[in-house]
């Protein structure tokens, strides 16, 4: 690991802020887990002045899902004066332990010690608000998944937000649950939001006025365009190709057929229809992370599964193997960042459960049981799914972790449902 | 010549409807909660037809034309006992042919939300054939979904979703001439 290297790493963690970086003294950048089901053990270090920031690391560090955390009693969390001692924490059996050091001026530096040997792992600095309130939060979350790249070798998922529907409107959470708030306006139906690859913007489908609009919105901004020809038709489910330069559609045409479009998003112009027929049902696009495939729901064949074309709408063809006859309607696919896999939803028993389609073995497997599960999306590490679930009550959005089963909730006072997962964030919008 | 004899007796029918107003739920008392048995008040007199004033001529007219075509579960296709309701709405769109129409469907909560949106389309468009099929150009009835998002009844169970699942009429121009079949009111 040069020197190099290790500054571009960093570059990540405080590029957002004025950079005022100290460089790293020692690097060792050895992956000692390489096998993702093993969870190291990790303590977070007490850190005087820095209690807002140690709690969320903490509580980020925990649900990445990579970590057998260690929480320190409280007689621990007081920060010793003296030289390190790791001992303590290699009895509590903690292989890493994350030190935080406030420098001054909210300059902080972290250091991840392996803590069998007392070397450092890996080490960088972040200029942060200490309170951690509001958008301040998502510095600390970037520190946060920087921690987990230098422990794991791929980062975490912590800088990153939810989009949902709650209430008739598009609503935004961090991926932590804080700081919910709706994000479009009164009176208009918001449905299907999907993000902009950028992470700044969103679209989503607007039923107002007997019709249904494709808009592009500016996340916490009222600055939105709408996609040409969406004004006067009902067009739903839409999804930006990973590049940002087209977004895909559902138009409802005469005698409710429904139609895969894409236009040309960077020109607002060019709409052209992708799929043909006219009796099917065709909507719910997802892109290939390379942008080149489109994986979508179709009635073509009797009852709704998920299909696949090129993204100029050719070489259609099934995607997800069914039973005809015998397996339940299949909707809402979303294709993992990683390109492996594919997360959809079907009717089964009388409700709906999320599966996962794994692309390199054909293979199907539900992954979830408990109450009605739907409309999923995978986070940026490809291993998370958020989904909205009825097992707590309502619709909830549930966040599940393939790895470890691991589920965790995002509380809503109501039906939340829709959810999409946003790319990481990088700095402030 | 049956549609010339059912407009105008329709009319009537739907004054006298309109005006008059619907006899409460008989309650039977339980004698020992309740000794005094209370008199129901009469209904007020029909009113004679030409007295009832344009306005509310049009508004028992929204009134019939607004009055909701449900639908089985996960079902798009109109159900007999529902025909007679938009045989009323065709005649009314016969003989006012300047009135245009939406017809909104509408889902319950228990399919999955965006394909509520397809069904609900399909709902509309299942309604407006039916009215198409009654003489009523296609071009004066536009069709639009909500699916899922505007329930009528926002509980969870059997009688919540039967009430929403349904088309809904509106009429989006032309109200005004609703009562155009009687001279005074033109």
């Amino acid at each position: 690991m040069n020197r190099g290297t290790l500054v571009g790493i960093l570059g990540v963690v405080v590029a957002v802020t004025t950079a005022r970086a100290q460089d790293t003294t020692r690097v060792d950048l050895r992956l000692l887990y390489d096998n993702p089901k093993v969870r190291p053990g990790l303590v977070v270090l007490p850190a005087g002045g820095l209690d807002s920031v140690r709690a969320i690391l903490e509580r980020d560090l925990d649900q990445s899902d990579r970590f057998e955390m260690i929480l320190l009693p409280p007689v621990m969390r007081l920060a010793q004066p003296g030289p390190l001692n790791l001992a303590p924490y290699r009895a509590m059996s903690a292989t890493l332990a994350l030190e935080l050091q406030l420098i001054g001026g909210g300059l902080v530096t972290a250091r991840l010690y392996d803590v069998a040997s007392g070397l450092i792992r890996m080490e960088g600095n972040a200029v942060l608000d200490l309170a951690g309130v509001g958008e301040a939060r998502m510095a600390i979350h970037r520190l946060s998944d920087e921690v987990v790249r230098w422990a794991t070798g791929s980062p975490g998922i912590a800088a990153t937000r939810l989009l949902y529907v709650f209430d008739n409107r598009v609503w935004t959470v961090d991926a932590d649950g804080y700081g919910a708030r709706p994000v479009t306006a009164v009176g208009r139906t918001a449905y299907s939001p999907t993000w902009h690859p950028d992470g700044r913007r969103f679209a989503f489908t607007e039923l107002y006025d007997g019709h249904g609009s494709v808009v592009l919105q500016t996340l916490f901004s009222s600055n939105r365009i709408l996609i040409p020809t969406t004004q006067t038709t009902t067009n739903i489910t839409p999804a930006i190709s990973p590049d940002g330069r087209s977004i895909v559609f559902s138009r409802g045409m005469d005698r409710a057929v429904y139609a895969l479009h894409q236009a040309n998003l960077a020109d607002l112009c060019c709409v052209e229809r992708l799929t043909v027929g006219r009796f099917a049902e065709n909507l719910s696009p997802t892109y290939s992370p390379d942008g080149r495939r489109i994986a979508f729901v179709s009635n073509r064949a009797g009852s709704p599964q998920i299909y696949v074309m090129s993204s100029d709408g050719t070489n259609q063809e099934l995607l997800v193997p069914f039973d005809y006859g015998v397996t339940g309607g299949s909707f809402a696919p979303d294709w993992s960042p990683d390109g492996l896999k594919l997360a959809f939803h079907r009717a089964m028993a009388g409700g709906f459960q999320v599966l996962v389609f794994d692309l390199t073995t054909d293979r199907v497997q539900q992954v979830t049981s408990e109450g009605r599960n739907e409309d999923a999306s995978w986070a940026p590490d490809s291993r998370h799914l958020v989904f909205s679930s009825s097992r707590a009550g309502g619709r909830q959005l549930h966040i599940l972790d393939l790895e470890t089963s691991r589920v965790r909730r995002i509380p809503s006072p109501g039906y939340a449902q829709l959810a999409e997962w946003s790319p990481r964030l990088g700095g402030a919008p | 010549m049956t549609k010339l004899i059912a407009v105008p007796i329709l009319f009537v029918g739907l004054v006298l409807v309109g005006c008059s107003k619907k006899p409460e739920p008989e309650v039977v008392p339980t004698p020992v909660e309740q000794p005094v048995v209370a008199t129901p008040t009469p209904p007020p007199p029909p009113p004679v037809a030409n007295e009832a004033s344009c306005t509310s001529i049009i508004e028992n007219m929204v009134t019939e034309l607004s009055a909701l075509v449900h639908f089985d579960t996960d079902k798009f296709d109109i159900r007999p006992t529902d025909s007679a309701t938009l045989d009323r709405k065709a005649l009314i769109l016969q003989s006012h042919p300047a009135v245009r129409a939406r017809l909104t469907g509408h889902a319950d909560e228990r399919h999955t939300a965006e394909y509520n949106l397809v069904l609900g389309s399909k709902r509309s468009e299942s309604a407006k054939d039916y009215l198409v099929g009654k003489g009523i150009d296609r071009n004066r009835i536009e069709t639009a979904t909500l699916g899922e998002t505007a329930p009528i009844d926002p509980g969870h169970d059997e009688s919540a979703w039967w009430q929403n699942r349904r088309a809904e009429l509106t009429v989006i121009a032309g109200r005004e001439t609703l009562a155009s079949h009687l001279s005074r009111c033109r």
